[in-house]
């Protein structure tokens, strides 16, 4: 046996040690063949897709690929970290540290060039269901078929090549000389709880208060000046709550006896006590890039719902025409006739509908107040199929403001309690409130009959409003009829599926990188925990093996092995959840909408994601403790 | 052929602990001495001095006439898988390997040729009894057969001293013996010095003399004599005479 063979022969009789490094090695490079493979496509080099979407996507892969190269070195270091014994005896025997360095390198170099390969492999049959989503989150007209990817192969091969030699030659680091019976006595050896201090707990509140204080406060663009201090304060904040707050607590859990020493609550904080230091850096880690993703996906997802929707809801119906103040009538009927017939042209049936939008000084809030006629008001309800009204000759209905509308901008006066003054000293009551979207106001306005209107002064401003509201199933025809309007006619016109397709075509390629980078960022957090328990698993099998012999019943172990992973599983992602739920509302108020709804559908996802990878992972370990107990 | 003087060491830690104080000790060439002492006594601590797996933190060691504390790292490496061979208790084989993949390492990682290793591994493997075992993986083997391959991987470089921490303490009394005797006779035939640390006096008693420590410090020593039956009641006699109570003694350190 050379030494060669013997650096190959460990790697190769020893998998499941190599395993868990192998395969996030692996992993990482088959997300970033993956989006080489469609960064690298033909139908991008032609020039179609705008530059923005290409320096985006060269941006993303020199993200994915620091992250790697960090994700892969932590990875290593890990591994190295578990078989420091094995070095120590090595070592005893008189390896010099040039020879351990050597094997580790080839060992390195071996696991590298079979992670690259393998996940170059993966990748290949993957591809054409990468480019299938691509493709449909993209929104791009032409489709993107399969193709050899030579250049993305290249690309992959050489870069992740080089990843792993240069991470190779950070191995000296790693092995940097510690002494011989640290080594050989490393897996028995506590690293230790951090260091606690009362202080630095309160100071942990403190941080996240202040931060997530400062978040929920500032309001539209202070939000941007805001964002960077509050990050680092949250970042800190969460360093020192898992590394002072958590080892607090179990330590004041562990003093009092009549919890730790019930039943099996002894083996569940000692062990938590014991591996506290590597948890925490863990935990930490582990939270803050899951709510690096859990905001980057949240963030892109709400901003696209904010275009998109926002677009739909503040105006529902299939075309609008509101012309300038300065429009003249002649162009305004021109543009009209216009857009009918590029409506017919199209074979779209719709039916449309005018009413004029007249503004009133009533003292009222500060502003101009929309006043609409009721049969102005009926004509588009009757068009969104919604139920007409029918104020008194007297009587005035409110329509409050839009729903979008944040908190923040309420309007100071309610027009409930606000009766309009006429000239005659006659005053209209409100005597409703309804919620509708009908005219394109964010603000809230009055109905009122339409013999009132007559009775009121000249309004300040008044100009007449279009909608047209098309059959349900004709979005495909909306699309062309508003390409064509939108040349012919311009801003005035707008055609909502027209300009949500344009919208979601602009924003498909970030849409989608960000989505990428942010699973990459997620998976690797839920791979950082996998390294963690797994690393234990010698530890716990031992453990319990002894235990066992106690009297331990398999229902005992179950709970107490379920408790730990479930803490170590939960902890950082519930910390991460609420991170990303107050960069979430941050956001909303940087664009005063409502985000409650995308909030809730990303964070519940990656909840679901991490109890469905919670339960597999928890079934696997029980299940090898038990083999290796009972 | 090895000379302790004054070594004293103390573990810092919360609270800084004195593990062992002013400790002399000389072996000879081929000698073998045994150490005993209760449990926690040092006489790991002191082993692992000598091994250079730990450093003194007062007092010299030299092996030979050489400090292997003052050695430069790479030195160091080539003087422990020259000079020094190691049993544990535990064995601590390498599982990813073979018995005969384990015995040859220490030449493995010298650089000697294939075939030498070869020979070595098999002449070694014959005179410990586990020829028949070379091919196995670590896992497939009892704890006798493993501590006897863990001396052949201790002796195949013939180094000059061996030291061995409790090599029979995860043993039956049976396969204790084997590896007793087998000791013995390495240290016989070979003229190896040999530095054994034991709580358990049957193994002693292999020894041509047997030192005694105490919270750290020497403690006394006896030699052997004629016989080793009158050797094993003498080492009875000064366990009992210094106070340490049987069970403590007996019972296994891990
Ligand atoms: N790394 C260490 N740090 C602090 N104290 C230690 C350390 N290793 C051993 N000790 C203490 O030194 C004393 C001697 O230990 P050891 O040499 O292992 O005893 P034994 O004679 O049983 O082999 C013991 O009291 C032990 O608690
Ligand atoms: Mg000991």
């Amino acid at each position: 046996m050379t030494f060669r063979q013997f650096a190959f022969n460990n790697v190769l009789r020893n998998k499941r040690l190599y395993a868990a490094y192998f395969l996030s090695s692996l992993f990482t490079v088959m997300v970033f063949f993956t989006f080489a493979i469609f960064a690298f496509h033909p139908a991008f080099s032609g020039g179609d897709i705008n530059s923005n979407a290409l320096f985006g996507m060269a941006v993303a892969g020199g993200i994915i690929y620091i992250f790697s190269f960090f994700f892969v070195l932590y990875s290593m270091s890990a591994f190295l970290q578990s078989r420091k014994k094995e070095f120590g005896l090595l070592m005893m025997m008189g390896a010099s540290t040039r020879q351990i360095r050597l094997m580790v390198f080839l060992e390195n170099i071996l696991i590298g060039f079979l992670a690259t390969v393998g996940g170059i492999l993966i990748g290949l049959v993957f591809a054409k269901v990468i480019l299938l989503l691509a493709e449909n989150v993209l929104i791009i007209d032409e489709t993107l078929h399969f193709y050899f990817p030579t250049l993305a192969i290249i690309v992959t091969f050489v870069s992740f090549i080089i990843l792993f030699l240069v991470i190779s030659f950070f191995v000296s680091f790693i092995l940097r000389t510690k002494k011989l019976i640290d080594l050989i006595k490393g897996d028995k050896q506590s690293k230790g709880e951090p260091k606690a201090s009362v202080v630095l707990a309160v100071i942990a509140a403190l941080l996240l208060i202040a931060g997530y204080g400062t978040a929920f406060y500032v309001k539209g663009l202070q939000v941007v000046v805001a964002m960077v201090p509050v990050i680092i304060v949250v970042i800190l904040g969460t360093y020192l709550l898992f590394t002072q707050l958590s080892v607090y607590i179990i330590r004041r859990l562990k003093q009092n006896k009549t919890i730790f020493w019930q039943k099996t609550n002894m083996l569940l904080f000692s062990d938590l006590s014991f591996r506290m230091k590597d948890n925490a850096r863990t935990f930490f880690m582990v939270a803050i890039i899951s709510t690096v993703a859990f905001s980057a996906i949240g963030t892109l997802y709400g901003f696209q719902s904010y275009l998109t929707k926002g677009v739909k809801e503040s105006s529902p119906y299939s075309l609008t025409y509101l012309p300038t103040h300065e429009a003249h009538e002649k162009d305004i009927k021109q543009d009209v006739e216009k857009m009918n017939g590029i409506l017919q042209d199209e074979h779209v049936k719709t039916v449309m509908g005018k009413v004029q939008l007249r503004h009133y000084d009533l003292g009222i809030n500060d502003r101009d107040i929309l006043v609409a006629s009721a049969s102005d008001y009926n004509r588009l309800a009757k068009l969104k199929g919604e139920t007409p009204v029918h104020p008194g000759k007297n009587e005035a209905i409110v329509v409050g403001q839009s729903v979008r509308v944040m908190e923040g901008t309420i309007e100071k006066e309610n027009l409930m309690k606000s009766p309009i003054k006429l000239d005659d000293g006659q005053e209209i009551k409100p005597v409703k409130k309804i919620q509708t979207e009908l005219f394109p106001i964010i603000n809230g306005y009055y109905i009122v009959d339409d013999s009132v209107i007559e009775q009121l002064e000249k309004p300040v401003r008044s100009e007449p409003f279009y909608a047209w509201q098309a059959d349900n199933g004709q979005t495909e025809q909306m699309i062309a009829a508003g390409r064509k309007i939108s040349k012919e006619v311009g801003y005035p016109a707008q055609a909502i599926d027209y300009t949500v397709y344009e919208i979601n075509k602009a924003y498909g390629p970030i849409l989608f990188i960000g989505l990428f980078i942010g699973i990459v960022f997620f998976v690797s957090a839920g791979s950082f925990l996998y390294f963690r328990l797994y690393s234990d698993l010698d530890e716990d099998k031992r453990k319990f093996r002894s235990i066992a012999k106690m009297g331990l019943t398999e229902g005992e172990l179950k709970k107490v092995v379920n408790r730990q992973t479930a803490l170590m599983f939960f902890a950082p992602i519930v910390v991460a959840l609420v991170h990303g739920a107050v960069a979430l509302t941050a956001l909303a108020h940087l664009f005063n909408y409502n985000l409650t709804t995308e909030a809730i559908f990303v964070l519940g996802g990656f909840a679901l994601i991490q109890i469905i990878y919670f339960l597999i992972v928890r079934f696997f370990y029980i299940k090898q403790i038990k083999a290796a107990v009972y | 052929m090895l000379k302790l003087k004054n070594v004293g060491k103390v573990y810092e830690g919360k609270v800084a602990y004195r593990a062992l104080t002013n400790i002399d000790l000389e072996v000879e060439k081929g000698e073998f001495v045994a150490i005993m002492g209760p449990s926690g006594s040092g006489k790991t601590t002191l082993l692992n001095i000598i091994s250079t797996i730990d450093a003194p933190t007062t007092g010299s060691v030299t092996i030979e006439g050489k400090n292997p504390h003052a050695l430069k790292k790479n030195d160091l490496a080539k003087f422990r898988r020259r000079e020094l061979g190691f049993v544990f208790q535990d064995f601590n084989l390498l599982h990813t390997l073979t018995v005969e993949e384990n015995i040859v390492l220490p030449l493995t990682l010298e650089g000697a040729r294939v075939k030498e290793m070869k020979e070595k591994a098999a002449r070694i493997a014959n005179t410990l009894g586990i020829a028949s075992i070379l091919g196995k993986r670590t896992y497939e083997i009892s704890g006798g057969q493993a501590q006897r391959v863990a001396i052949a991987r201790a002796m195949i470089h013939e180094p000059k001293l061996l030291l061995a921490d409790e090599p029979t303490g995860n043993l039956d009394s049976k396969a204790s013996k084997d590896v007793m005797e087998m000791l013995a006779s390495i240290n016989e035939k070979e003229k190896t010095s040999l530095l054994m640390v034991t709580h358990d006096p049957q193994a002693a008693s292999y020894s041509d003399r047997v030192v005694f420590i105490r919270d750290g410090k020497f403690h006394s020593e006896i030699y052997r004599g004629e016989s080793r039956q009158a050797f094993y009641q003498k080492i009875i006699d000064m366990l009992s005479l210094m106070g340490g109570d049987d069970g403590d003694l007996s019972s296994v350190r891990v």
